[in-house]
């Protein structure tokens, strides 16, 4: 059976206080837990290493999440299908939809509770129940 | 007023929205899973921003409500008018503390009071046997509770139905195998998470299949499949189900059974009639006499055969919810996605409908409601500007009338442009235009399920499928059903099938004459026969041939139609076919396949035609005639 140990996650999002709070949820879940400050930092990280899924914040300097995203998904296998979880600020249609078309495979609207956060990427990860 | 005060400002405002709408709905439906974890959502939802912006009061009402709800979902409390009212009470005490808290931008003050009110109402409401959704104290509300496996199956739909909508999305250059790759590990790992690691080896074909198609329809398909396997439990062996088949059990009301049992009796009470009659005839009885008791014995068969074949079908029925099941959350869904706020309203989900109709339904249904809302609705800015309320309304209906079940789609939007509609179908040659100009409104508007017409002038990644209308037509009139269609300028479109309660399926033997297919009802075609044409003789102005020792008549269909008499050589394809008892023969050129069709009765032209049984319409769109051969033989003998 698949351990959370097992599982790298890469949190995207240059706001110092939200990549300590999900790494503090996640960490203490059992994941294994890296952080880039945005995408062009992400992409770096992922052709050294590549993780079983992202956390990717919208609004970030340099590279936004979006473009990370577009960018992402036109790589080399393995990294181009990496499962991305977004969690934006943003609640209205027109940015979920921004966010599916740029291949996010799911959105979750800020503030995200701890235990909510290792919900969805437990099962985003195929963790067992 | 900081950022996250903002935040749960709005998004209380629309949970709130979401949690009325779906309680309202379960109180009609208590049975609808769907409004039931949308209700629990909305309230878990709305408890979560309550302890993210320290509403301790908020939290600790919502908590009272999600506790009920959770009872109702785990089954072990019912859906009462009273508990809808105490939810629906609670959401209105929401919607007032997060309307003041707008205008003062600050937490109401004085909002315990009315937070103890409300989990004093919730503790009464349930039952003794549930003594732990008695309230907690104020510290525990916003403890984190582990996640109810329920709860978590909702995050593992809500999973399922995103990745679906990302495929559906068009995704930029060489980006679309990423997209499709990620997708199927993310439904891999619901399942895997969900304890069937066995089934998610399954999603390979599907995703092979999208990767060289390029086409991501069977992935979505696959997603589809397994969000419909995620409602059963989870089964005791991994891999033993197969969502994809058809429902092969089927749930019947014990009166049916009933009834059966009780024709069954009737049915032996008539069979010993015969039997006594037989004797009858052994004897000396008076021929007339046992004549007028035959015809009463062969009627109160007759009677009974025919209940027994209705009773047959009536096995087969199922409530039109199977189908319908799923279309509250698909077009909540296509709503958002396309930012039109719609709901849609179920009446009349209980009518039953034949299991065939049932399972064929949802398909074209599903398209009617996706074209109604990428072309009838409104955007919300047009809808205010004309006055409408900014939520559109979608009505799904379904009723039995007589022998008939019409199901309805009707919509509250724009109404379709007649004027366009003639346009359009000029330009695409949809009909003559002698034809479209001589049209009524009425008729003109039914041009859009003609082959071809879409009105859609810009493609969307909704219904810019290529498949238009006429697709939803060929379906429901291969199910012997009708589609119609009326609409009023600003007022919105109906869309109406009407599709018939039993379904007869028919076997048929498809024959080529003349350069025409034609239908022979299978019960009738005893077998075929391969003959020198020397061996059929002409007998007056007829012909016959001889079969073991039987002289039979024998019409040469290409000829019955009109084609010129054949040479008298070669060997002719014969059925051999039993009309009322005698035999006769059917010369055609060619035989076909069988088929299983569903026979419609003439109609228009074709009913003043004799030896015309009825018509069915083929898989790719024709109509297949099927003969009435008594009247064919029968016109054979004038």
């Amino acid at each position: 059976m698949a351990e959370a140990s097992s599982k790298r996650i890469l949190i995207i999002d240059d706001a110092s206080l939200v990549r300590r709070y999900y790494r503090d949820a996640l960490e203490r879940a059992g994941f294994e837990v890296d952080e880039a400050l945005n995408g062009v930092e992400a992409l770096e990280k992922l052709l050294g290493e590549p993780a079983d899924l992202l956390i990717v914040d919208v609004n970030m300097p340099q590279m936004d999440g979006f473009t990370f995203l577009r960018s992402l998904r036109q790589q080399a296998p393995p990294i181009a299908s990496i499962p991305a979880l977004v969690i934006s600020t943003e609640a209205g249609p027109h940015d979920r939809r921004a966010a599916r078309s740029a291949g996010a495979n799911f959105y979750l609207v800020k503030p995200v509770a701890q235990d909510v956060l290792v919900q969805h990427v437990s099962i985003m990860c195929g963790l067992p129940a | 007023m900081n950022e996250f005060v903002e935040q749960f400002l709005i998004e209380g405002r629309e949970l709130v929205a979401q949690g009325n709408d779906d309680l309202l709905a379960l109180e009609e439906h208590p049975d609808d899973r769907e409004r039931l974890d949308g209700a629990f959502r909305a309230f878990h939802t709305l408890k979560g921003a309550a302890g993210i912006v320290d509403f301790v009061a908020m939290s600790r009402a919502l908590h009272a409500a999600e506790d009920v709800l959770s009872a109702v979902r785990s089954k072990s409390a019912p859906v009462t008018p009273g508990l809808i009212d105490l939810c629906l009470a609670c959401l209105d005490q929401v919607s007032a503390w997060i309307d003041r808290m707008r205008s003062s931008g600050e937490l109401p003050a004085d909002a315990d009071a009315a937070a103890d009110d409300l989990v004093r109402r919730f503790a009464t409401l349930a039952s003794p046997d549930t003594a732990s959704l008695a309230p907690r104290g104020p510290g525990d509300a916003t403890t984190r509770r582990p996640a109810d496996s329920t709860g978590v199956s909702t995050i593992e739909r809500d999973l399922l139905e995103a990745q679906k909508l990302m495929l559906a999305e068009p995704a930029p250059e060489g980006a679309a195998a990423a997209r499709l790759e990620s997708a199927s590990r993310i439904a891999a790992n619901v399942l895997r998470h969900h304890g069937r690691s066995l089934d998610a080896a399954d999603l390979e074909g599907p995703l092979q299949s999208s990767l060289v198609t390029g086409n991501a329809e069977a992935m979505i398909e696959a997603i589809d499949r397994i969000l419909e396997g995620l409602a059963e439990p989870a089964p005791e062996r991994p891999g033993t189900l197969s969502p994809q088949a058809p429902e092969a059990t089927l749930r019947v009301d014990v009166d049916r059974i009933d009834s059966l049992v009780r024709l069954t009796g009737e049915l032996l009470i008539a069979k010993n009639a015969i039997g006594h009659s037989a004797a009858r005839a052994q004897g000396e009885g008076d021929p007339r006499a046992l004549a007028v008791a035959l015809k009463n014995q062969h009627l109160a068969l007759d009677r009974l055969i025919g209940e027994l074949q209705r009773s047959v079908f009536s096995l087969r029925v199922l409530p039109l919810q199977h189908a319908f099941q799923r279309f509250p959350r698909l077009v909540r869904e296509m709503a958002t996605a396309l930012g039109k706020p719609a709901r849609l309203m179920i009446e009349g989900a209980t009518t039953e409908a034949d299991k065939t109709i049932v399972e064929a339904i949802a398909e074209p249904l599903l398209h009617v409601l996706r074209n109604g809302l990428d072309h009838g609705l409104e955007d919300a800015s047009e809808r205010a500007a004309l006055g409408k309320p900014a939520t559109a309304t979608i009505h799904l209906r379904a009723e039995r009338q007589g022998e008939h079940v019409v199901i309805e789609v009707e919509d509250d939007g724009r109404g379709i442009d007649v004027a366009r509609v003639r346009e359009v179908a000029r330009r695409r040659n949809a009909a003559p235009e002698a034809a479209i100009v001589a049209m009524s409104d009425e008729e003109a508007i039914n041009l859009i399920f003609a082959p071809g017409f879409s009105t859609a002038s810009r493609v969307t990644d909704l219904s810019g499928r290529g498949v238009g209308m006429d697709v939803v037509r060929n379906t429901i009139e291969r199910l012997g059903g009708r589609v119609s269609l009326s609409s009023r300028r600003q007022r919105g479109t109906t869309v109406r099938f009407t599709l018939p309660f039993t379904v007869i399926m028919t076997q048929v033997l498809t024959v080529e004459a003349a350069g025409q297919v034609f239908g022979v009802p299978l019960e009738a075609v005893v077998e075929t026969v391969r003959v020198g044409r020397s061996a059929i003789s002409p007998v007056g102005a007829a012909r016959a041939m001889v079969l073991r020792d039987r002289t039979l008549p024998v019409i040469d269909l290409g000829q019955a139609l009109g084609r010129g008499a054949r040479a008298a050589e070669g060997d002719a394809n014969v059925l051999i076919v039993a009309v009322a008892g005698q035999l006769g023969g059917l010369e055609v050129d060619r035989l076909g396949d069988r088929l299983d069709v569903m026979l419609k009765p003439p109609e228009g032209l074709l009913a003043g035609i004799p030896g015309i049984d009825g018509t069915t319409l083929l898989g790719d769109g024709r109509v297949l005639i099927v003969l009435d051969l008594g009247e064919v033989f029968g016109n054979a003998d004038d």
